[in-house]
């Protein structure tokens, strides 16, 4: 359909002064292409190159390796199986804290998000102090128990999926708490008052009105696992167990193999086709919830009483919280503060030194806690800028082609962060032509992955802050006398503001303990605290590992915290 | 706190970081004076060495990028398809990786004063690449868990130690890509040797450290480990001790070699030379290396190597199989 034959046509948006706005236009396009469009073309022609000339041989080649496919399928399965348990698990638990009168709610609510605060990667490295080989748990069974054999070894696709699940069903979570709290009581009201049993309501009114959220949510959790390359890393390689993102990071170092880069690149465009299909499926998932749970008229909702089992569903939930984070946390401490590694855990074998060694005997540590925080807020307030740009021109001026800047912005988080570290470094491993300028080995390099992957936080989150501000704010300043950029200064900003703030956290805090992009794109003397962090227990050091990830986890519930205290939100995405 | 107030701080972070990022910025020529070193060197013996160089140096600093010798040399080859090796000295346990680097004369030629008290067999390559220290492949075991002393290689495979023996990836550690390299081509050992370790399920771990670390909690009992780990370990009251096996010791070069090119020829030179001088030597001593210098006494509880039987790397072998020795390695552990 035309869209001259809508009689109702959306009216296009202001029209600002030409000048200011085709230079802001030119600027944003400019970035994008810097960002997105060519390291996406280069990654695309890498995966198509061999000698210069144009083939498909590198599909051929990974079409036919069997290890590749029966990656893609450990991909897909452990995917799968951690958002099948993270779905039911986010749900539930939302449900619970939203909808019953469970005692004690509101700490709840903040004691479920604890194990998102903890870096994945992080997680899965305290869970193997508590389940590897000789983890403390298995230690304990093995002592209480006399057996000369491990009760359960993490390492594995279980392991995986059970650290995939416990690190990401804070994502459903959050997103069910948002619908649930927002559906509107009156539906449910109504069916009661028509004689349906509370069987009956959860059946025909409450689980149909959430379905769209929990679809959107589980869709979420399901990106989010494939693209995870942490846990699969540090709970999967021991096993000899692969998934895609792990598996590209080893082609991507294995400079043995001719023509590796290359290959790596045609194994990422399997991971591009899921993601363009993911993201296909998530639109139209927007489009359908938008008309079915948000009614926006918060009422309280009705309450289930628990009854007596309030007290068994705390227990069950504290229990939950300790596996989710006070296990996790204090085996880091235990491990961090115990001589050497293997000798139990009794006063004297006891120790600050492991600390001091990471604080003080390392180097590279303080450098890279510098260099991470560094990285995180630069790539922040370049977004949070970028960002105001683009959510202006697509809600606001509903400029023609808002779409493309839309789906631009979207493709590098679609694609796991493993793909657009490679697709960064196909597009910037040899000097910039005619600049000169050499981005492969510095830490720039690392700043424009971040930007690009967590672009999408600030454009939804300010994109979400703009349609609150309605035109006619702007236009009545107008009206008043007030220039175009006044306007905006003194009616638009103060009102987004929040939002502004709420989406630097958003990409500020996962960026601090950043893992998948920094450590196939960093150099000497730009270590990340990720990297340094992982390096410390890929090579053994474990009680340093644990120290540095102790602190790092520390110093990260800290930021939640001063974050969520000035944004008054839940930095959850 | 006001969003005013909280714009300002977040302006403020945001500007000092866009600061900090570009005063730290890598990358560019260095000041005479900073070098930057590539090495599979284990980190706590690496900050212990260039420590002692920059007090006795001061002016001199050393960057230094650590990971096993299979990541280092993909960083290398990664920088040389981007134009330039970054690194002013590489020092890490790839010989083979270092000739074919010396043949494409990547490397500098370098005679260190220091050095003339090592035996000449340690300078390689007309002086382009240099022994500083020696450590070898052994048998190492958990005390605690291991009721009789191993002798052999074999003993890896035996059946009581299935499951629980290991040892590191040659995908990671140059000294195990040597140690598959050569038993692979010799007659008693073989493909074979690998097989039937798979066989047992012996496990395949990261770095020597990552084994040292496995070996130490119990993990594993029983592994092919570089000897320096175990006897640190054991130094530091870890129940672990290792055996000279019977068919030899692997002996692991890991050559220190400056790049040419490089742009502080001195401050690199000064490096090189000062892992000679007595003080670096005694680190080593103190790290439990078998040190290369022949006045400087060897680390508590080591015999004389002249005693010992050693095997060397079969560098013709490993030329000529340096692809498919990884890869049939995978294929028989399911890596990769």
């Amino acid at each position: 359909m035309r869209e001259a034959a809508l009689p109702v046509a959306p009216a296009r948006g202001p029209r600002l002064a030409g000048g200011a706005l085709v230079a802001a236009g030119v600027a944003l396009a400019a970035a994008l292409a810097v960002l997105v469009v060519y390291p996406s073309l280069m990654l695309v022609a890498g995966s198509l190159l061999a000698d210069g000339r144009l083939t498909l041989a590198h599909y051929w080649r990974t079409f036919q390796d069997r290890a590749a496919v029966a990656t893609l399928g450990n991909s897909l399965v452990v995917s799968t199986a951690a958002t099948v348990l993270g779905t039911a698990l986010g749900t539930v638990l939302a449900w619970l804290v939203t909808r019953t009168d469970l005692p004690g709610r509101r700490h709840w609510d903040t004691l479920l998000l604890l194990p998102y605060m903890i870096p994945p990667f992080i997680g899965a490295i305290a869970w193997v102090y508590l389940l590897g080989p000789a983890g403390y748990l298995n230690q304990l069974w093995m002592a209480a128990t006399g057996s000369p054999d491990p009760l359960v070894v993490i390492y594995g696709p279980a392991g995986i999926v059970f650290a995939l699940t416990l690190y990401g069903y804070p994502i459903v979570y959050a997103t069910m708490r948002g619908v649930l709290q927002q559906m509107n009581p009156a539906l449910e009201e109504a069916a009661r008052i028509a004689g349906a049993t509370p069987a009956r309501l959860l059946r025909d009114v409450t689980v149909p009105l959430m379905l769209p959220g929990v679809l959107a949510g589980a869709l979420l959790l399901f990106m989010s696992s494939l693209a995870n390359f942490g846990i699969p890393a540090v709970i999967g390689f021991p096993a000899r167990y692969f998934v895609l993102p792990t598996r590209i990071y080893r082609t991507i170092l294995n400079f043995d193999l001719p023509n590796n880069l290359q290959i790596a690149a045609a194994l990422s465009m399997w991971l591009v086709a899921i993601g363009v299909v993911l993201l296909f499926l998530q639109r139209r998932l927007l489009r359908l919830s938008r008309f079915t749970v948000v009614t926006g008229q918060a009422t309280a909702p009705s309450r289930v009483e628990l009854g007596r089992w309030a007290t068994p569903v705390a227990a069950v939930l504290g229990a939950f919280v300790l596996v989710g984070a006070v296990l996790p946390v204090g085996a880091m401490l235990l491990t961090a503060t115990i001589r050497a590694y293997g000798l139990p855990p009794a006063l004297e074998n006891l120790t600050l030194q492991h600390f001091e060694t990471v604080v003080l005997g390392i180097p590279k540590l303080p450098r890279a806690v510098a260099n991470s925080l560094a990285l995180a807020s630069g790539a922040a307030t370049i977004i949070v800028v970028l960002a105001l740009g683009i959510a202006y021109l697509i809600a606001r001026l509903r400029v023609r082609g808002g779409h493309v800047l839309d789906v631009l912005v979207t493709i590098p988080y679609a694609v796991p962060g493993t793909v657009v570290a490679l697709a960064m470094i196909l597009a910037w491993i040899r000097p910039i032509p005619i600049l000169g300028v050499h981005l492969y080995n510095t830490i720039w390099i690392i700043l424009l992955a971040y930007v690009a992957r967590f672009l999408i936080f600030g454009v939804r989150t300010l994109m979400a802050g703009l349609s609150q501000v309605h035109d006619s704010l702007e236009e009545a300043a107008r009206i008043s006398g007030a220039g175009g950029a006044r306007a905006f200064r003194e009616i638009t900003l103060p009102i987004i503001r929040p939002s502004i703030a709420a989406g630097w956290f958003l990409v500020f805090v996962p960026a601090v303990t950043e893992l998948t992009l920094s450590i196939l794109l960093f150099s000497v003397g730009n270590e990340t605290l990720g990297v340094v962090v992982y390096g410390l227990h890929e090579e053994g050091k474990f009680a340093l590992a644990a120290a540095a990830a102790f602190l790092a986890t520390t110093m990260l519930v800290g930021i939640h915290l001063i974050a969520r205290g000035l944004t008054q939100r839940e930095l959850v995405t | 706190m006001g969003y005013r107030k909280l714009c300002i701080v977040a302006v403020a972070l945001g500007t000092a970081a866009v600061l900090v990022v570009g005063t730290m910025a890598g990358g560019a020529p260095a000041p005479s004076g900073t070098i930057t070193l590539y090495t599979s060197e284990s980190d706590d013996d690496v900050n212990l060495l260039t420590r002692d160089f920059t007090q006795r140096n001061p002016g001199i600093r050393v960057n230094v990028f650590r990971a096993g010798s299979g990541p280092v040399v993909s960083r290398i080859q990664a920088e040389l398809q981007a134009g330039r090796i970054q690194a002013d000295v590489i020092w890490f346990a790839d010989i083979d990786f270092f000739r074919s680097l010396a043949q494409r004369d990547l490397l500098e030629s370098y005679s260190p004063p220091a050095g003339r008290r090592a035996p000449g067999e340690f300078h390689y390559d007309n002086n382009r690449m240099h022994e500083v220290r020696l450590i070898f492949n052994v048998v190492a075991f958990n005390t605690r868990a291991v009721r009789f002393k191993p002798e052999s290689w074999w003993d890896l495979s035996l059946p009581r130690y299935r499951g629980r023996a290991g040892m590191p990836s040659p995908f990671i550690s140059g000294a195990a890509f040597n140690h598959v390299g050569t038993f692979a081509a010799m007659r008693e050992f073989g493909w074979d040797f690998y097989r039937k370790l798979r066989a047992n399920d012996a496990k395949v771990l990261n770095s020597n450290g990552d084994v040292a670390r496995a070996l130490a909690s119990g993990e594993i009992v029983i592994a092919q480990i570089v000897d320096f780990f175990v006897r640190n370990l054991k130094a530091q009251g870890s129940p672990v001790d290792h055996i000279w096996p019977s068919e030899g010791a692997l002996l692991i070069p890991t050559p220190v070699a400056i790049i040419k090119g490089t742009q502080n020829l001195e401050a690199a030179q000064a490096f090189v030379n000062y892992l000679y001088t007595p003080e670096a030597q005694r680190i080593f001593v103190q790290r439990s290396y078998i040190p290369a210098v022949r006045d400087i006494p060897y680390p508590a509880g080591t015999p004389d190597i002249a005693n010992l039987r050693i095997l060397k790397p079969n560098l013709a072998f490993i030329e000529q199989n340096r692809a498919t020795i990884r890869s049939t390695f995978g294929e028989i552990f399911g890596i990769q």
